[in-house]
């Protein structure tokens, strides 16, 4: 009785990392080109715009809340990049605006979430709003229309360039996950971040600057949505102010599944780099079974709410 | 002075909403029309009835975002039964009716078993049941000239649609749910302190899987009343669902917290929203503006309310 628990326990521990391995033996059954090293790296490069989204997108879960408006953010750096390198031609100048405005929409969820001492609850419906506003921006600033033509090869090497095979967004993304998590485990400010995450008040009565971290974690998403952003308009030489339609619930599916928890302050970037792959294999069979998108819709549905109801008994009985 | 106080605190809603429309009408010749009050009333009863499916779910402090997806899968499901199953439309309504009911139940089962975020499961769902009505449609949208769809549309007394009395109904029987049952009382309870609700021994778990129900049920009722007006269904229908329904709610009276408000005050702020999106309309705005102006009423609503709310607290 004892044993079986105690595998039992350690499954859903770790059910994450069990999830991506049967991904990969799945993946691997269904084609002998899955788990070859040019699959591997394709897949790598095509996940990592929705991994960087969703580390920063961690970071507003760890800190207790919850950002919507990811997608927003990716779509308004995605077009300020592509519109200011066609009208100035500088490219430098456009990535540096995309991100100023990732900032300041993740600063403004931050400030707005400090303003109502929000938690996740709050968090849901402030990101929601701003979303929607900064997605009718980025419809305003392109008319409406898609914006195409990226032309310093710097800025297309970001996008599509490999370095030793790897894809060059990849190792950014890869640079980020260890940065972060650096920042989250080892640093002072980082751990704070997470106490404040798991209970709001203990950490403000124990000092804690919690209003601060608030702020630094939704403006560190917005920045990272941008990221992003740039990234992937780097990829498809284009922009569209719908670029980033449907990010923020990939950012979402891929930091849950990972096993970051919903009620704050449990998680960390290796759950990031689990779910993101993760979530990357699933779209990848379910194209290989040659299932309709609408359906996958469906299924990808079905696996979030799957993610929650477990990260729900994972984290109630650790809380109980 | 004391009627003045009067009007602020108990009627300020039903208030603003009659002096926006009279102002209104003195801005723009155009807006006291037979036709733009035509147009007024007649946008008014679908996202009406699904505002107050979300006043009883909101009372108990819990979000429904699925609220638009339910409406496209109900109105596709209907479509679809009228048009590619030639069902009579006595059958084909109550059958959707159930099936929006089935859909609150089951958002409503994982919310209420495992007092779950309610805002993160109803979005879940929103992708499932959408996905459901394109899969079920094709992506394509299903147009029907359906001679009971058009009777509807074209029963009026005088520049009200009938379907404006549907919704009356729908606020009289809810007001009287909330006001006058010891379930509506209950609601109340839950949503005011969840843990005294339990203390108090009532079944928590039943009340909150109840509402959702109930607002499925209304979501897909509200549907077939859009129908009336549109004749045409589509899995991407009632898309700004939410963001359209929550204002009114709120600004009705009720509250994200829950404990507050009911479906008469929700009534009166529909009757606000509308006029102002109305007034809004005629001003030309672009889509994307209209869309960046939603937004910022949500924003504000929202701030506004947990502002409020939470004021007295460090953090």
């Amino acid at each position: 009785m004892d044993k079986r628990k105690q595998i039992r326990e350690l499954a859903l521990e770790n059910s994450n990392l069990i999830l991506l391995i049967v991904m990969i033996v799945v993946g691997a059954l269904l084609s002998q080109h899955f788990f070859t090293w040019d699959n591997m790296m394709n897949l790598l490069g095509r996940v990592s715009i929705n991994g960087l989204v969703a580390i920063g997108f961690t970071m507003t879960l760890l800190a207790g809340g919850f950002d919507l408006s990811v997608g927003a953010s990716l779509s308004l750096a995605a077009v300020f990049t592509v519109g200011i390198e066609n009208s100035s031609g500088n490219a430098a100048l456009a990535m540096v605006v995309a991100l100023l405005a990732g900032l300041a929409l993740g600063s403004l969820n931050g400030s707005l979430m400090v303003l109502t001492r929000g938690g996740t609850g709050e968090a849901f419906l402030i990101t929601l709003a701003t979303s929607l506003i900064g997605t009718s921006l980025a419809l305003r600033y392109c008319n409406g229309y898609d914006l195409y033509g990226v032309h310093a090869a710097w800025y297309k090497f970001l996008g599509n360039g490999t370095i030793l095979t790897i894809p060059v967004s990849s190792l950014i993304w890869i640079f980020f996950l260890v940065a972060v998590q650096i920042f989250i485990k080892k640093t002072s400010v980082g751990r704070k971040l997470l106490l404040a995450g798991a209970n709001r008040r203990a950490s403000y009565l124990a000092g804690i600057n919690v209003k601060g971290l608030m702020i630094f974690a939704f403006a560190f998403a917005g920045f990272m949505a941008a990221i992003a952003g740039i990234i992937m308009s780097a990829r498809t030489t284009a922009a569209s102010p719908r670029s980033g339609t449907g990010a923020d619930f990939d950012a979402a599916i891929a930091s849950i599944i990972g096993g970051n928890s919903l009620l704050g302050g449990k998680g960390g970037m290796a759950q990031v780099f689990i779910g993101t792959m993760t979530y990357g294999m699933i779209s990848n069979i379910l194209n290989l079974i040659g299932i309709p998108s609408v359906m996958q819709h469906i299924v990808k549905g079905l696996i979030l709410l799957l993610a929650i109801v477990l990260d729900n008994f994972k984290w109630r009985k650790w809380r109980q | 002075m004391n009627l003045a106080k009067k009007i602020y605190s108990d009627f300020r809603i039903p208030s603003l909403a009659v002096l926006i429309f009279v102002a209104m009408s003195f801005a723009n010749p155009f807006f006291f029309t037979r036709d733009n009050m035509y147009g007024l009333f007649s946008s008014m009863p679908s996202y009406g009835i699904t505002a107050i499916g979300l006043t009883f779910v909101m009372l108990c402090g819990q979000l429904d975002i699925s609220i638009g997806s339910v409406m496209a899968l109900s109105a596709c499901s209907f479509m679809l039964m009228l048009a590619k199953l030639s069902l009579s439309v006595w059958v084909a309504l109550p059958l959707t009716l159930l099936l929006g009911a089935l859909c609150g139940s089951i958002t409503g089962f994982f919310i209420s078993s495992f007092r779950l975020q309610p805002f993160i499961v109803s979005m879940t769902m929103q992708l499932i049941y959408r996905g459901i009505a394109l899969l079920i449609t094709n992506s394509t949208p299903i147009s029907l000239q359906h001679p009971f769809l058009m009777k509807i549309d074209s029963m009026l007394l005088g520049p009200v649609p009938v379907t404006i009395f549907v919704l009356l109904l729908v606020v009289i029987l809810a007001q009287f749910v909330l006001r006058k049952t010891q379930f509506g009382r209950n609601l109340y309870i839950i949503g005011g302190n969840i843990s005294a609700a339990d203390n108090l021994g009532i079944n928590v778990r039943k009340h909150l899987w109840s509402v959702y129900i109930i607002q499925g049920f209304l979501a897909s009722l509200a549907a077939i009343v859009m129908l009336t007006r549109s004749f045409s269904a589509s899995g991407n229908l009632a898309m700004d669902a939410p963001f359209s329904v929550i204002p009114v709610v709120i600004v009705g009276g009720t509250s994200f917290s829950g404990g507050r408000g009911d479906a008469l005050a929700t009534f009166f702020g529909l009757l606000l929203m509308d006029i102002i999106y109305n007034s809004m309309s005629m001003f030309n705005m672009h889509a994307s503006m209209q869309t960046m102006v939603k937004g910022l009423v949500l924003l504000l609503i929202i701030v506004g309310d947990k502002y409020m709310e939470n004021r007295g607290r460090k953090v």
